[in-house]
């Protein structure tokens, strides 16, 4: 119901809903082009050039992609990134599972556990990684002292030195740090599962791991997907944990696409590269969230 | 209106949503107009600002900061000294040269004049007449500096890298001095054994480009002729060099050297557990400053500083010259030039190097008879290191596309995986002339020099 007699006609139609609604989201929308959809946009023109930083470049259309897929280097990264995250999210995801059946139980000071989980969480990844750092450094290290001590060996291995011992303290550490994330979520969704499914179980004879397999499972299987995307997308791109403590060595052995793409792009200037290198991921990540967002929706009750 | 919105109710005013937005109108055009009253004191005509690292020797910066404040008090033109750490500073310039827009001198690295030359202000009139006054620079220190005929930044200093040695472990197994990288092997077996193994970084850093870099030349290799352009790694000297520092890693060194930064060599002869390292005299500098004793006695009586090792083909040493760098989007390219004429004059430069403890190496040769090398004789051989040094990418001119290089840490990964084993010699060798190729191929598709 419009003004009547006495108001402009320009007032009115500012005030329609249809106009006055776009004007409300239109700050979100700035937000969302500008920190968003053009640093993205600029990234795979960089992409398709050979610019250095601080000179324009040309458009060389694919030939960063192919001079990557043809490198060494390149080549190690990726599959240094696939190993780290397949590793690292199965393990995240059972012990995760395990985390939240414990939270889960009737025990005192339940409240205090919960939120003690969360801490390597919430914690600077940063600082933390530093204390990891001094933890398995080659002459301070206390993994090697306790190691000594306790007799198993005479001068503990150099653990950021040996490629495969680098790789383990590498997803060591983003396990460390990303299982409250897991633990928190699937806690979410243990919580909604009717305790009358159990009960039923119970009476129709149901173990403990039947009940586990054939209820819990199923019901977490929504939460499980969508942290599983999640952790997927946040440890494919981790960066803060391999800079700090190996910086992508040793020997390449544990650089990220995100260490690499900085190394490449902003220390050594040549951006183009740099973009394509963070770029390379994306049409696999496309896949994965459109994969999970199939299973998720797939389940009906 | 018969029914009261429940908001005004919560509210319980008459706030209807033109009002609303009338007075938050005017709100923000109010402050955005006191802006305009504020007078503009950030840009004041004149002022200088100067961006370099944080040196590891405070002292260093102290004395740039005193002389930044006696050039105000002299001229009026107020320079202020911005610190940050080395490793920030690479993405700092990347997004200064991106924005146009930042400080007015800028600390540069071996490959920023080539990189960023075109945004850097041509600064040739400063450079002769420095170099006529002082004695004329270096021959390398010209190359890094000079693009396309034009100084594209004034030379500054450039760290030395000489073997830090522990006196008293070398007495121990019988030896005095060490010159050759064979003394260096020879001694560094007996040292290891004595549970003081030798340390030269073959990681992800900047010490361990450097020492991989003496030890290529030093048995005849070079990753590139000099032309600056073809790749020429593959030869039999580059795998003498390999083959020795396999040995040396093997025999006479800390294992941990495969996962070293460039604070772990000062640790480890910090710590009392390293024999030898190659590095600035930042450790000699900070066993100075906290007193520190192992075994009772203090550091600094059981250091040494030795000129770099030889080899089959000669001696080298190397390093990072630091390049003072105008941009040409400054706005105050004139009075940046003023304060660094000051900087460099005899008096002011001098009190750097001596403020710099032995770490700020001249590039200017009337500076090497400064009286700093004199008064502790551990300096004494740092003061020779300018005619053996040669930049990463000799016998070719330093380039961009050596700095890319040398920032993927091609050559001390080459060495590590050599050394280590994960790859035989002559897998490494190929390795890296595959990865240097692909760095080098740049060149073709890059734009057309300008002339």
């Amino acid at each position: 119901m419009g003004n009547a007699t006495g108001t402009t006609s320009l007032r009115a139609f500012l005030e329609r809903e249809a106009f006055f609604g776009y004007v409300l989201i239109l700050p979100a929308m700035v937000l969302l082009t500008g920190l968003v959809a053009y640093p993205f946009l600029t990234a795979i023109n960089l992409s398709l050039s050979d610019t250095f930083i601080g000179s324009k470049g040309n458009f060389i259309g694919l030939g960063n992609f192919v001079n990557l897929m043809k490198s060494d280097i390149f080549r190690q990264t990726f599959q240094n990134s696939i190993l780290f995250t397949v590793s690292a999210v199965a393990v995240k995801t059972v012990l995760g599972i395990s985390l939240a059946l414990l939270l889960n139980k009737k025990v005192r000071f339940k409240k205090f556990f919960r939120g003690a989980v969360l801490l390597p969480w919430v914690i600077p990844t940063v600082l933390s990684t530093l204390a990891w750092w001094w933890m398995f450094d080659s002459l301070y290290s206390v993994v090697n002292w306790t190691l000594v001590h306790l007799g198993i060996c005479k001068e503990g291995p150099s653990w950021l030195s040996n490629p495969y011992l680098a790789m383990f303290v590498v997803v060591l550490v983003n396990i460390w740090r990303g299982l409250p994330f897991y633990a928190i979520c699937i806690l979410a969704g243990l919580v909604s599962i009717p305790e009358d499914l159990y009960e039923a179980a119970k009476t129709d004879g149901a173990g403990a791991w039947a009940r586990f397999r054939h209820i819990t499972l199923p019901m977490i299987r929504p939460v499980l997907a969508v942290v599983i995307l999640f952790s997927t997308i946040f440890t494919l791109s981790d960066f803060n944990i391999v800079f700090v403590l190996t910086r992508g060595g040793p020997m390449n052995m544990t650089h990220l696409f995100g260490t690499l793409t900085y190394s490449v792009g902003i220390t050594g200037g040549k951006i183009g590269e740099g973009a394509a290198i963070s770029l390379f991921l994306f049409p696999f990540l496309l896949t994965v969230v459109y994969m999970q967002l199939r299973m998720t929706k797939r389940e009906e009750f | 209106m018969n029914k009261k919105d429940p908001t005004k109710q919560f509210f319980n005013a008459e706030i209807n949503r033109r009002d609303f937005l009338k007075t938050s109108a005017t709100a923000v055009a109010g402050l955005y107009g006191l802006n305009y009253l504020a007078p503009n004191v950030a840009y004041a005509a004149g002022d200088v600002k100067f961006l370099t690292w944080a040196h590891f020797i405070s002292a260093s910066d102290k004395e740039l900061k005193r002389q930044a404040e006696e050039f105000s008090k002299k001229t009026g033109t107020k320079v202020t000294i911005d610190l940050l750490a080395h490793l920030q500073l690479p993405s700092k310039k990347a997004s200064e040269a991106f924005a146009k827009s930042g400080h007015d001198i800028m600390m540069c690295d071996t490959g920023d004049p080539e990189l960023y030359k075109d945004l850097l202000s041509d600064v040739s009139d400063l450079a002769e007449e420095l170099g006529r006054a002082h004695g004329g620079w270096y021959e390398f220190a010209k190359d890094l500096a000079i693009k396309d005929g034009k100084w594209k930044g004034i030379p500054w200093a450039i760290n030395a890298y000489p073997l830090v040695v522990r006196t008293d472990l070398l007495k121990k197994v019988g030896a005095s001095s060490i010159d050759t990288y064979d003394d260096l092997l020879n001694i560094g077996r007996k040292l290891k054994k004595m549970g003081h193994p030798v340390g030269l970084g073959l990681s992800h850093a900047a010490d361990p480009s450097i020492t991989c870099h003496c030890v290529l030349w030093a048995f005849g290799g070079k990753f590139v002729e000099a032309d600056s352009k073809t790749i020429a790694i593959d030869s039999a000297e580059t795998a003498k060099a390999l083959a020795y520092m396999k040995k040396l890693f093997e025999e006479a060194m800390d294992p941990g050297v495969l996962s070293w930064d460039d604070a772990s060599n000062n640790r480890f002869i910090l710590s009392g557990k390293g024999s030898i390292v190659q590095n600035p005299p930042s450790i000699y500098w900070v066993a100075k400053v906290k007193e520190i004793k192992v075994d009772g006695k203090p550091l600094t009586d059981l250091l040494d500083h030795f000129i770099p090792p030889e080899g089959p083909a000669g001696r080298f040493h190397s390093g990072y010259p630091w390049i003072l760098g105008v941009w040409a989007f400054a706005n105050n390219i004139k009075e940046a030039k003023d304060f660094l004429r000051f900087h460099f004059s005899s008096e002011n430069f001098n009190k750097w190097i001596i403020a710099g403890d032995g770490y700020n190496m001249p590039l200017l040769r009337e500076f090497e008879a400064n009286p700093i090398f004199d008064e502790d004789p551990k300096y004494r051989f740092t003061r020779k290191v300018g005619e053996y040094t040669r930049i990463q990418g000799y016998p070719g001119k330093p380039t961009k596309y050596s700095q890319i290089a040398g920032d993927l840490y091609i050559i001390p990964d080459m060495f590590a995986y050599a050394a280590s084993g994960r790859k035989s010699i002559p897998e490494a060798i190929k390795w890296a002339e595959k990865e240097l190729k692909l760095v080098y191929a740049g060149q073709k598709t890059a734009q057309p020099e300008k002339k």
